[in-house]
């Protein structure tokens, strides 16, 4: 009988102890900080050199081996670029009136997010990334936050969520945990955007029944979250059904970002003078990881450091 | 000595390659059975502590699953051990099933735990290549540290 009564002893300490040190971590968030700047520093630094040299080669087959291509995409490119250079021009005016008009009706300046340059360097790893994530080769000494938005030219990829020195994890938009305020650039009508899972199209929630989102707008952060800045395109409707017996409209919507062929991202910086506690992410409650990480990346950016490009 | 350290230190890196390109696939576990298996205590701790930390650091979850998890892999070690020769390969592939139906165990109560909704069929894929790939990945290791050992 000893045996067994030793047993069932050891496991009911081993529950209390690991329960104890559970419930410590979700309110101060210590241990997990420990292993994001251990654990997820080794992942990067294991990662970095194989992902380096590979672009490398790309980049070599892309410079020496196949010029055949180049002619016919510098002349596309010479096309695109007379074409960008006509709207940057029209774009030019109007910016001017926007800003002589927000002066006339003393509406306040938006001071500009700073981005930063970063490569994903693997995609969900390991059996504890039960959330939809990547790691990118930039962490807290970069720029990369917790909590800070991380986009493409596209639009809205995810939140960084854990962050080492050098690496962090991003939580992406497809998640099923993921949720941004968003707005239709042309109806102007609000909804929550949410992930449903690789592969799956975001679903748009609390939509008022009375606006008239249609397939085919763009869907751009709101800003009312007080997480993405405003005005990040996020999405494109491609499903918008109104049912008069429904409390709310089905609105389905398709990220603009390609997460199947994510290499490069931008972090995005908020601007100096933000209190950090309206910047951080808090999916698992009050964890308390931001000041020290404030403080070193302040401290990096008066050195000069934060180069804002791609390492 | 610094033998043994490169082989661990070699196969830590391969794993940490092969979860790149299989997500959700914990490719330290079957280094953690061939621990388990040589029997060196201080080894088993200081590698398991190792594996935690890789993969709590680069999970998504707040600390703690990764001890569930890794005294999960512990406890049917030695559940089967008290059954079955635990050097074979029939005792490790039947082991690497109940570990994939573990892995959706520790899903279960870290969902549980968290008001977070879980993506279920990245969750079960990442299942499935636990119990495909534990087998080979453990046969691998075991058959080098065989070698190793017999040019000691």
């Amino acid at each position: 009988m000893a045996g067994p009564k030793r047993i069932i002893l050891f496991f009911c300490f081993g529950l209390c102890c690991f329960l104890g040190l559970y419930a410590w971590d979700v309110r101060t968030g210590r241990l997990t900080r420990l292993a994001s700047l251990s654990g997820l520093e080794i992942v990067g630094q294991v990662l970095y050199p194989g992902v380096w040299l590979r672009d490398r080669a790309v980049q070599f087959v892309d410079n020496y081996l196949a010029l055949s291509s180049v002619s016919v995409e510098n002349a596309r490119l010479t096309e695109e670029l007379g074409a960008l250079r006509r709207k940057l021009l029209d774009a030019g005016e109007d910016q001017l009136e926007l800003f002589r008009l927000r002066g006339l009706m003393n509406l306040p300046d938006v001071p500009p997010w700073e981005k930063t340059g970063a490569r994903v360097i693997a995609g969900r790893f390991g059996p504890q990334a039960m959330l939809t994530s990547v790691i990118l080769n930039k962490g807290f000494l970069g720029g990369a936050l917790p909590g800070a938005p991380v986009v493409t030219p596209q639009g809205v990829v995810g939140r960084v969520l854990h962050t080492a020195p050098h690496s962090s994890t991003v939580l992406l938009i497809t998640d099923p945990s993921f949720r941004v305020a968003v707005v239709g650039q042309e109806s102007r009508a609000r909804g929550i955007l949410f992930g449903s899972g690789e592969g799956n199209p975001l679903l748009v929630q609390y939509v008022d029944p009375q606006t008239n989102m249609r397939p085919g707008e763009l869907l751009i952060c709101s800003g009312l979250d007080g997480i993405m800045p405003k005005g990040v395109p996020a999405a494109r409707i491609n499903v918008a059904r109104y049912d008069k017996n429904a409390l709310f409209p089905h609105i389905a919507a398709t990220p603009l970002a390609d997460f199947s062929r994510l290499e490069e991202v931008l972090v995005l910086i908020p601007p100096r003078g933000t209190k950090p506690d309206e910047l951080l992410y808090e999916p698992f409650g009050s964890v308390d990881v931001l000041p020290d990480f404030a403080g070193a990346l302040e401290q990096e950016m008066d050195d000069g450091a934060a180069d804002g490009g791609v390492r | 000595m610094w033998r043994g350290a490169l082989w661990w230190g070699g196969y830590l890196i391969l794993a940490i390659w092969l979860q790149k390109f299989f997500p959700g696939l914990d490719a330290l576990a079957p280094a953690c059975i061939i621990c388990l298996q040589e029997e060196s205590r201080e080894r088993s701790m200081i590698f398991l502590l190792f594996c935690i930390i890789i993969q709590e650091g680069a999970g998504t979850f707040p600390f703690g699953l990764s001890i569930v998890w890794y005294s999960l892999i512990m406890l049917m070690y030695y559940v089967g051990q008290w059954f079955f020769m635990s050097g074979n390969f029939m005792f490790v592939a039947a082991l690497s099933l109940a570990l994939g139906l573990g892995r959706l165990i520790v899903a279960q109560l870290a969902f549980f735990l968290h008001p977070l909704r879980p993506d279920l069929p990245a969750l079960l894929a990442a299942c499935a290549l636990q119990i495909i790939f534990t087998p080979p990945l453990w046969l691998l290791g075991y058959k080098s540290r065989s070698v190793l050992r017999a040019q000691r």
